[in-house]
C-alpha cells in the first residue's frame, strides 16, 4: 500500500486506486450525562446518518491535543488587554497551567468514496490513476484533474452532505486538515501533532497547507518492529509478543521524529445477549477507558432488498448444516446452529418489517500508540481488558497490523482484514454505539472554570460571565455543595476574573474573619464597608440622590419597618420618600428624613413612624444607614465588600410563623432588610455601566433569598443582567431551599453541584441539574466519588470536582482550576481558620 | 426488542450469516464416520492424501499394507490435529497468512508498499574526458555570442528573475574575505540579525498577548 492521495481538491481526494473520496469533519452531538430523552435523540440522529450513507464509508474519531493558546485565545476574546493588565498576566500564566495538564479533544471525520453509476466514468478514473502512476514512475509531471471533473465530484459530494443530519454540521475538510490527518496517523502516540487547523487563517493551517507532494510524506511501516530486533536472540523470532506496527517517518531529519509504535485492535465480537441502550455506547464513551484511543469504523451499508438474497442463502446453508450435523454427539453443536437460526430469523424479520432499515457491516478498528513498544503492548492489553469486562471481544490479529493501519486511512481501499472482521448489524443497533458523542461543556469564551473530567479526555471549560446577549443567556451561576467542597474558591476565582477583566463586584461578607474582605484587598483596590464599624454610609438616598435613591430606600424600609405599602404607614412612607417631597424639604439622607419626621413634618403619624425608625437608628448597626456624618459610599472601586457578620437573619420558621415573626430580634429584622438593600445596591452599581462587567457573588444565598424583597431583587438582577454584562453567583448547601422560588431557580442557567455527602441533599442537587435523582450510580458518584474526603482531607489532585450543567444544558463533570497566578492562587485559598479545622475548605 | 417497555436491547447479527460449516454426511445422505468434520479438516485430509498418493515414489517402501497404514495414520493424525482448532474461530488460512506476514516482514520495513533496501557501500567508477584548453579561443567571437545569448534570453523570458550577482574575486583576495566584504563588514551585527528574523505582525491574539506582556512566566506552584 502507498499513501492513497493522488490529488486533493477542496475536501475531495483522488486516490491512486482510482476512487474519489470526500471527507468532512463532523461535530459530535452533546451527550455526556444528558437525560435519556436527549440520548435517544442523539441515537436517532446517528441512525439517520448511517441510513444516509449507502455503500462504503469510513467514520473516524481521533484524539487531538488542544493547544493551550487556543483556549487562552477564547479567554481574551473581546477583552482589551491593554486595559486589563491583570487579566493579561493571568492568561499568560494559564498557558503554562494548561500545558501542564495537557488538555485534548476528539475530532470526528467522515470519509465517503464517491460512487460512479456509469462504467465509463469508473474506467476513466481508473485509467487516470494508472496514468498518474506511470507518470510518477517515469518522473514526468502529473496531470491535474480537469475542472469539469472537480465540479462534478463536488456536486456529488454536496449531495451526500445534504443527506447528513444537520446537527452533525458536516464541514468539508480542508487540505491542511487532510495533511494533519495523514501526519496524525504516522505520529500517533508521540504527542507531536501540530494543532488541528481550524480555519484557513490560523498558524497550523499555514504550516500544514500542502504546497507540494512532499506534504504527504510516505511513512516507513514495520510490522512487528523487525528493525529493532537482534536476530541472534531466540525470543526475537516469536512474533506473538510484537503485535504492533512501528511507524517511522523516513523523510524527517534524523533525530526530529521518533518512531510511533501502534497497536491496532479490531472488534471481533459483541456481547451475546445483546446490549442495553443507554450503556452500549462503546464508541461514544471510549474516552472513559482512560487511554488515548483512535477509532475507525469501516462501514458498508446495504438496503434490506440487497441483503435479502444473502439471507436466503444463509438460511439454505443453515438448513444444510442442520442436516450435516444431525446426530452429532457434541452437546454444543446443535445449540450453535439453533442460535444462528434464531438470529437469522430475527434479523430477517427486522429487515422485513421495516423497509427503511438497512444492513450495516461495520469493522471497528482501535489504535493505541506510544513511543515505546512495551508501553503500546501494555495499552493494547488494557484496552482489550476494558472491552472484555463489558463483554466485547477485541482481537489483535497477528500479521495484520499494517492492514488494519491502512483501514484507518481515508482513501485507502477496504482490505482483506476489513472484510474478515466485518460485523453484521442494523442501523438501529449500530446507532446505539453513538460514535459521535461529545461531552463538551461550557461557553465559547470567558473565564476558565476548569477542566472537563466527564471522560478521560480533559477539555477546557469556559464560562462567559458577561453572558451572551446574542444567545439570550444569563451569565449567572448557582453553586451548591457541602461545606468545604470548594464553593467559595470557585466564587472567588470568578469574582477575581471579573475584577481582572475590568469589571466590578459587590459582595456581602458574612464571615467573622472577613474572608472576602481579605481576599478582595489582596486582589485589587477594595472598599470594605463594615456594618459594625462603618467608615462610609450605605444610605441610598445620599448615594443616588432622591430619584433613584428613594426607590431603593423604600425596598429597604418596607421590610425593616414591617409596613404594608397600602397601609396608613406605608402611604406615609411613600409620601415622605417622594422625590419631590424630599427636594422640597431639602432632605438629602435618611438621617435628615428621620429628624424631619421627628420634628417638622406635618403629615399624620409622622412622629410614630419616626419613633419606629429611631429604634434601629439608635443601635450601633443603624449607623451605616442613618448617620449623616459618615460620607456616602462612592461605588467606583473594583471590589466593594460589605461585612455583615454582626447582623443576624431570621430563619424560615420565624418568617412563616406569625407569633415568631412578631418576636423577632431587632438584629434579625435589620439584617433581613440590609440584605435586601445590598441586593438593591448591587443591582444599581453593576447595571450603571453597560459596557463594564459586574458581579454579585453571594455565598450562603439563603440570607438573600429568605426575604421576598431580596429574592425579587435577585430575580430582576438575573433577568436584566445579561443586558448589562452582570451576573449573580449564588452559593448554597441546598439548591432547592436556598435558591429561592422555582422562578429564580429556573432563571439561573449555569448550575454547579459540588460534593454533597448527604444523600437527601445530593438527590436535590441532581434534580436541580436536570439529572435523574433516582439513578443510584449518579448519586453514588456525587456522594462518594466527587472530591472524596480521605483520612487526610481531600487529596490535592481530586479537589474542586463537581457536576455542572452549563447554559446550553450540557451536563458533565468538571474539575475547578484555581487561578494560575501564584498570588491569586494563594488568595482564593485563604480560608477561615475555624472552617479549616472543621473541614477541608480550599 | 421492545421499544416502549423495559430497557432497549440491541443485537448484532453477525452470527446469523456466519456460522461454522461442517461436513457430516456424504452427498447421498450417508453419515461419514467420526464426523462431522470442519472444512479445514476436509481440505487438510484431501491435501495430504493427494500429496501422499502422488509422492509414493519418495516414501512408499513399506509394502502395500504398510504404505496404506502409514498414509492413513498421517492423514488421521492431521485430521485430528486440525480438529483441535476450535470450531467457529478465524479462517485458519488467514491466520497462517498472518503468521507468515509477521515472521516474514522485511526487517527494514516497507516504504510506499515496497521493501526498503539499503544499498551496501559501493565504489563509484567513472571516466572523464579532459578537453585541451591551451589553444586560446577568439575572445571577440565569444563575447559576441554571449551578448546575443543574453539578449535573446531576456526577450523570451521577461519574467525570469535576474541572476544574483556573484562577488568578483580579485586575484589576491581569498574567497572568504570576498564574501565577508560583500556582506558589508561595517554593518553592525544587529542589522544582519534584523534581516534574518523579520519582525512579523502577530497573527493571533495569544501572540499579541505574549508580545505585549513579556513578563517572565511565574513559577507555578506544584500544589495545584
Amino acid at each position: 500500500m502507498r499513501s492513497p492521495a493522488r490529488t486533493i481538491a477542496g475536501h475531495l481526494m483522488w486516490t491512486r486506486t482510482g476512487s474519489v473520496w470526500a471527507i468532512w469533519r463532523l461535530t459530535a452531538l452533546p451527550y455526556g450525562y444528558r437525560p435519556t430523552k436527549d440520548k435517544l435523540e442523539a441515537r436517532a440522529l446517528h441512525q439517520a446518518l448511517i441510513r444516509a450513507l449507502p455503500g462504503e464509508s469510513l467514520l473516524l474519531g481521533v484524539c487531538a491535543g488542544l493547544d493551550p493558546a487556543a483556549v487562552v485565545e477564547r479567554m481574551i476574546d473581546r477583552v482589551d488587554l491593554s486595559e486589563c493588565p491583570d487579566w493579561a498576566a493571568e492568561c499568560n500564566a494559564t498557558l503554562d497551567t494548561l500545558d501542564e495538564i495537557g488538555i485534548g479533544q476528539r475530532v470526528y471525520w467522515l470519509a465517503v468514496p464517491l460512487s460512479d453509476a456509469s462504467g465509463k466514468d469508473r474506467a476513466a478514473e481508473s485509467f487516470r490513476a494508472a496514468t498518474a502512476d506511470l507518470r510518477d514512475l517515469l518522473g514526468m509531471p502529473r496531470a491535474g484533474v480537469p475542472a469539469k471533473e472537480i465540479s462534478r465530484r463536488l456536486a456529488q459530494a454536496k449531495k451526500i452532505a445534504e443527506g447528513i443530519p444537520a446537527p452533525f454540521h458536516p464541514a468539508p475538510a480542508t487540505a491542511a486538515q487532510l495533511v494533519w490527518l495523514h501526519l496524525h496517523a504516522q505520529q500517533r502516540g508521540l504527542f507531536t501533532d501540530v494543532t488541528l487547523p481550524e480555519s484557513p487563517g490560523d498558524v497550523a493551517a499555514q504550516l500544514l497547507a500542502p504546497r507540494s507532494g512532499a506534504a504527504l510524506s510516505e511513512p516507513l511501516l514495520d510490522e512487528g518492529g523487525q528493525s529493532d530486533l537482534d536476530r541472534k536472540s531466540l525470543r526475537s523470532w516469536n512474533p506473538l509478543e510484537r503485535r504492533y506496527l512501528k511507524v517511522s517517518q523516513p523523510h524527517a531529519v534524523t533525530g526530529t521524529a521518533a518512531a510511533s509504535y501502534q497497536s491496532l485492535l479490531v472488534l471481533s465480537d459483541v456481547p451475546d445477549g445483546g446490549m442495553t441502550f443507554p450503556g452500549s455506547e462503546f464508541l461514544g464513551r471510549i474516552d472513559e477507558c482512560g487511554l488515548e484511543v483512535d477509532w475507525a469504523m469501516r462501514l458498508t451499508v446495504r438496503s434490506s432488498h440487497q441483503v435479502a438474497k444473502e439471507n436466503r442463502k444463509a438460511l439454505n446453508n443453515l438448513n444444510e448444516q442442520f442436516a450435516q450435523r444431525d446426530g452429532e454427539q457434541s452437546p454444543s453443536g446443535q445449540s450453535v446452529l439453533e442460535r444462528s437460526a434464531a438470529d437469522l430469523a430475527e434479523y430477517a424479520a427486522i429487515l422485513e418489517s421495516d423497509k427503511l432499515e438497512v444492513e450495516a457491516q461495520a469493522t471497528v478498528v482501535f489504535a493505541v500508540a506510544s513511543p515505546a513498544a512495551e508501553t503500546t503492548v501494555d495499552q493494547a492489553r488494557k484496552l482489550a481488558d476494558y472491552f472484555g469486562a463489558a463483554g466485547y471481544k477485541l482481537q489483535q490479529p497477528l500479521g495484520y497490523q499494517e492492514d488494519l493501519w491502512w483501514a484507518m486511512i481515508p482513501g485507502a481501499p477496504a482490505n482483506k482484514s476489513v472484510r474478515e472482521f466485518a460485523q453484521i448489524t442494523t442501523s438501529r443497533a449500530l446507532s446505539a454505539t453513538v460514535p459521535f458523542a461529545s461531552s463538551d461543556l461550557g461557553d465559547a469564551r470567558g473565564s476558565l472554570l476548569g477542566v472537563n473530567i466527564s471522560t478521560g479526555r480533559a477539555g477546557a471549560v469556559l464560562h462567559d460571565i458577561a453572558g451572551a446577549s446574542r444567545r439570550d443567556v444569563s451569565g449567572s451561576m448557582g453553586i451548591a455543595g457541602e461545606l468545604g467542597a470548594g464553593k467559595s474558591l470557585l466564587m472567588k476565582k470568578l469574582a477575581g476574573d471579573i475584577v481582572d477583566r475590568g469589571g466590578q463586584i459587590i459582595v456581602p461578607d458574612r464571615t467573622a474573619m472577613g474572608e472576602w474582605a481579605e481576599w478582595a484587598a489582596s486582589v485589587t483596590k477594595a472598599t470594605v464597608v463594615d456594618i459594625a464599624d462603618p467608615t462610609v454610609s450605605l444610605d441610598p438616598l445620599r448615594m443616588y440622590g432622591p430619584r433613584v435613591g428613594s426607590r431603593i430606600t423604600q425596598s429597604f424600609l418596607t421590610p425593616l419597618l414591617n409596613v404594608s405599602p397600602t397601609s396608613e404607614r406605608g402611604v406615609l412612607l411613600a409620601d415622605v420618600l417622594d422625590p419631590e417631597y424630599l427636594a422640597q424639604h431639602q432632605l438629602s439622607g435618611l438621617g435628615d428624613v428621620l429628624s424631619h419626621l421627628e420634628n417638622g413634618c406635618k403629615l399624620d403619624g409622622a412622629y410614630d413612624l419616626a419613633r419606629l425608625m429611631r429604634v434601629f437608628a439608635r443601635r450601633d448597626f443603624g449607623r451605616v444607614i442613618f448617620d449623616n456624618n459618615l460620607p456616602p459610599l462612592t461605588p467606583d472601586a473594583p471590589a466593594i465588600v460589605i461585612r455583615t457578620h454582626t447582623l443576624e437573619l431570621p430563619n424560615r420558621e420565624e418568617l412563616h410563623t406569625a407569633h415568631l415573626f412578631e418576636q423577632m430580634r431587632l438584629e434579625k429584622i435589620f439584617g433581613r432588610a440590609t440584605y435586601a438593600l445590598i441586593a438593591g445596591l448591587a443591582r444599581e452599581i453593576c447595571f450603571a455601566d453597560r459596557s463594564r462587567l459586574g458581579g454579585f457573588p453571594v455565598d450562603e444565598a439563603h440570607h438573600l433569598t429568605s426575604s421576598p424583597e431580596g429574592e425579587r431583587e435577585i430575580i430582576d438582577f438575573v433577568r436584566d443582567g445579561r443586558k448589562h454584562m452582570a451576573a449573580v453567583l449564588l452559593g448554597s448547601h441546598d439548591p432547592e431551599a436556598d435558591f429561592g422560588s422555582d422562578t429564580l431557580r429556573g432563571l439561573i442557567p449555569t448550575r454547579i453541584q459540588m460534593r454533597q455527602r448527604d444523600k437527601t441533599l445530593a438527590k436535590k442537587g441532581l434534580r436541580w441539574l436536570d439529572m435523574d435523582p433516582e439513578d443510584e450510580d449518579l448519586l453514588e458518584m456525587l456522594v462518594s466519588d466527587t472530591s472524596p474526603v480521605g483520612p487526610n482531607g481531600v487529596e490535592e489532585w481530586r479537589r474542586g470536582e463537581c457536576f455542572i450543567r452549563d447554559s446550553s444544558g450540557n451536563i458533565g463533570r468538571l474539575k475547578v482550576l484555581a487561578p494560575s497566578l501564584p498570588d491569586r492562587n494563594r488568595a482564593v485559598r485563604t480560608s477561615p481558620p475555624e472552617l479549616k479545622s472543621a473541614s477541608t475548605e480550599h | 426488542m421492545s421499544e416502549e417497555h423495559g430497557p432497549d436491547i440491541v443485537k448484532w447479527y453477525t452470527r446469523a450469516r456466519r456460522f461454522p460449516q461442517l461436513i457430516g454426511r456424504t452427498p447421498d445422505g450417508a453419515k461419514i464416520p467420526g464426523g462431522p468434520y470442519t472444512v479445514t479438516q476436509a481440505v487438510g485430509a484431501g491435501l495430504i492424501l493427494i500429496v501422499g498418493l502422488n509422492s509414493m515414489d519418495l516414501w512408499a517402501r513399506f509394502g502395500l499394507i504398510g504404505n496404506i497404514l502409514v498414509l492413513a495414520t498421517v492423514t488421521w493424525t492431521a485430521v485430528w490435529l486440525l480438529g483441535q482448532i476450535p470450531v467457529g474461530s478465524r479462517n485458519p488460512l488467514s491466520v497462517a497468512t498472518g503468521i507468515a506476514h509477521a515472521i516474514g516482514a522485511p526487517s527494514t520495513g516497507r516504504l510506499a508498499g515496497r521493501t526498503v533496501r539499503i544499498r551496501r557501500p559501493h565504489q563509484l567508477r567513472h571516466t572523464v574526458v579532459l578537453a585541451r584548453t591551451d589553444m586560446a579561443p577568439d575572445v571577440t567571437v565569444l563575447q559576441k555570442k554571449r551578448a546575443h545569448a543574453s539578449l535573446t534570453a531576456e526577450q523570451t523570458t521577461p519574467l525570469a528573475t535576474p541572476e544574483p550577482r556573484l562577488p568578483r574575486f580579485s586575484g589576491r583576495q581569498r574567497p572568504v574575505e570576498a564574501l565577508v566584504a560583500t556582506q558589508g563588514p561595517t554593518s553592525p551585527p544587529e542589522a544582519s540579525a534584523a534581516v534574518l528574523v523579520p519582525r512579523m505582525a502577530p497573527l493571533t491574539g495569544v501572540q499579541a498577548l505574549l508580545a505585549n506582556h513579556p513578563t517572565t512566566r511565574p513559577e507555578m506552584e506544584t500544589s495545584r
